[in-house]
């Protein structure tokens, strides 16, 4: 299969992933996906409700990773960073390029590979989400319930919402237009 | 040095102040958090005019760093002056804006000798007649009431305390942990919900759960009654006594017809990435089959019957309630006295007095035998 979500060396090529970050979203993506699936698997993506399937992979997480990550609120907060940058990546071309700070945490501006990193005036805003169980209904309702969010927080940001449901293999992403 | 340094240089010392915060560290954590805000507010300082969506976050990053960092002196100073400065957009205007509220809040408490843990609980109430940054007041103080009844049956669960049928928390749990309520940023009508740090040096204070474990327990208590209330909840909340408190608890949360709200939400501050909980009109009928399936049920129990009017009185204790019926029934005075109301819990039932309500009851024999009561709009 030609589409896969990548989510191994994300730090080589997404710049607002450092080693030890894109590291840590990684493990806690392995332990979730290795949750419910075994490697590879292959998962449905849905970007504005077009949809497409595409390959995942992963490593099998030793014990000691499972203990570490046993927080499972934890685990699928960071596994989701890892696999919705990853999508929007496979998606639309796009890279985490800058962290964003809003006093509530932090999520993520994206941008082209290669454009300059000396502002944020072409970025867009990613706005990212996980379940661990859940089926189809219930990630399409994260979804729309991080637009909504997203709407309500953002003024006039240009931004984008991203959901994976582990259990579901469906990771959906959708622009969050204004609203009329 | 460019914006990309400074802003750079930023991002490496929250991510550090992050990571020293999940170790525990935070004193550590407020220090790094701090210098981030330099090093956000110095990039700001390095950007022309011309490119206001980069100013304008990182405005607004300076200031939510230098909030995380608890200096809310500097934090108010950065605000002000990047107000102050031109061309903000309109985004970040509205976010500085809301940033200042809050500093003025904790501000204020700290001047006053009242500290607050991390991690804020963000209600808002939406739809209906619920208008940006407005809402009817009895609509709201029967949320905050219902939240605050859940966070402190969360507390009790916590501490393995003995099931609380009848009035409120004790006064030892009342001096753990007290709720504030908070202005939050507007967007329909928001209130956030904070922790009182408790005082230190009490006898019970090893005892005493964390904010942090019990604002994590109160999300997955919500988070459990409002998807999936039957299967995920046991998962939660082992015992049947707490477990049925929280389902009335939560289901007086969620709307009946939407007409004065459509949905409520709660999200946690700190953990933005996690899900809003959301109750609605739909998940009021999930909790309602689910309690329907839990209620104990006697063998020759027979049809049931909705009352609807305003709840006049109770005594829980003397097992009955007294409910004005919309419709007077036929053959019965001008209030209903409905009786095996014993089991019905204080938290739950008290906020509804003098308002509106839906009781499901038996008529067998003469007398009405409850079965049921939930808030009507």
């Amino acid at each position: 299969m030609s589409n896969r979500v990548n989510i191994d060396g994300m730090d080589t090529r997404h710049p607002a992933l450092t080693p030890p970050i894109a590291g840590t979203y990684r493990e806690a993506a392995c332990v979730c996906l290795n949750r419910y699936h075994s490697s590879p698997s292959e998962i449905m993506l849905s970007d504005n409700g077009a949809q497409s399937l595409a390959e995942l992979a992963w490593t099998e997480p030793d014990s000691r990773i499972l203990g570490a990550w046993s927080n499972t609120t934890d685990a699928t907060a960071f596994g989701a960073y890892s696999c919705v940058i990853a999508g929007i990546e496979l998606l639309r071309g796009l890279f985490a390029v800058r962290r964003a700070e809003t006093g509530t945490g932090a999520d993520y501006y994206i941008g082209l590979n290669d454009s300059a990193l000396d502002d944020l005036e072409g970025c867009m805003r990613l706005e990212v989400s996980g379940l661990g169980d859940g089926n189809e209904k219930d990630v399409n309702k994260r979804l729309l319930e991080k637009v909504a969010q997203v709407r309500r927080g953002n003024g006039n940001l240009p931004a984008v919402a991203g959901v994976i449901g582990f259990s579901a293999r469906l990771l959906m992403v959708r622009d969050v237009l204004e609203e009329s | 040095v460019s914006w990309n340094e400074h802003h750079s240089a930023s991002e490496r010392l929250a991510i550090d102040a992050e990571l020293a915060c999940r170790e525990g560290d935070l004193l550590r954590a407020q220090r790094l958090y701090g210098q981030a805000a330099q090093e956000e507010a110095a990039a700001f300082d390095a950007l022309a005019e011309d490119k206001p969506r980069t100013r304008g976050i990182t405005a607004v990053s300076a200031v939510a760093l230098s909030y995380k960092s608890s200096d809310y002196a500097s934090a108010q100073q950065m605000a002000y002056r990047f107000l102050a400065s031109k061309g903000l957009p309109q985004f970040a205007d509205l976010q500085l804006r809301d940033l200042l509220q809050m500093l003025w809040t904790v501000s204020e408490a700290e001047k006053q000798g009242i500290k607050f843990a991390r991690g804020d609980v963000f209600v808002s109430v939406q739809g209906g007649q619920v208008v940006h940054g407005a809402a009817p007041l009895d609509l709201i103080v029967q949320k905050v009431e219902g939240i605050q009844a859940i966070f402190f049956r969360t507390v009790e669960m916590l501490l393995g305390r003995p099931f609380r049928k009848r009035g409120g928390p004790s006064a030892e749990i009342l001096s753990m942990f007290r709720p504030w309520l908070f202005q939050a940023p507007a967007g329909s009508y928001q209130f956030a919900v904070r922790m009182q740090e408790p005082a230190q040096g009490k006898l019970w204070e090893e005892n005493r759960p964390k904010v942090e474990d019990l604002t994590a327990e109160f999300f997955n208590i919500l988070r459990a009654t409002a998807t999936d209330p039957a299967n995920r909840l046991p998962a939660v909340v082992s015992d049947p006594q707490y477990r049925g408190a929280f389902l009335n608890l939560s289901r007086n949360l969620a709307p009946t017809a939407g007409r004065t709200f459509e949905r409520l939400e709660v999200r946690s501050a700190s953990a933005p990435s996690q899900s809003v909980v959301t109750f609605g009109t739909d998940t009021r009928n999930e909790l309602n089959s689910t309690l329907r399936s839990i209620r104990p049920r006697r063998n020759d129990e027979g049809k049931p019957i909705e009352i609807r009017g305003v709840l006049r009185g109770l005594h829980l204790d003397k097992d009955w309630l007294e409910v004005t019926p919309d419709q007077r029934l036929q053959g019965q005075g001008e209030h209903i006295h409905i009786i095996e109301a014993g089991a019905a819990l204080d938290d739950v039932v008290g906020p509804m007095v003098n308002h509106r309500v839906v009781v499901t009851a038996e008529h067998r024999g003469g007398k009405f035998l409850f079965r049921d009561i939930e808030p009507e709009e």
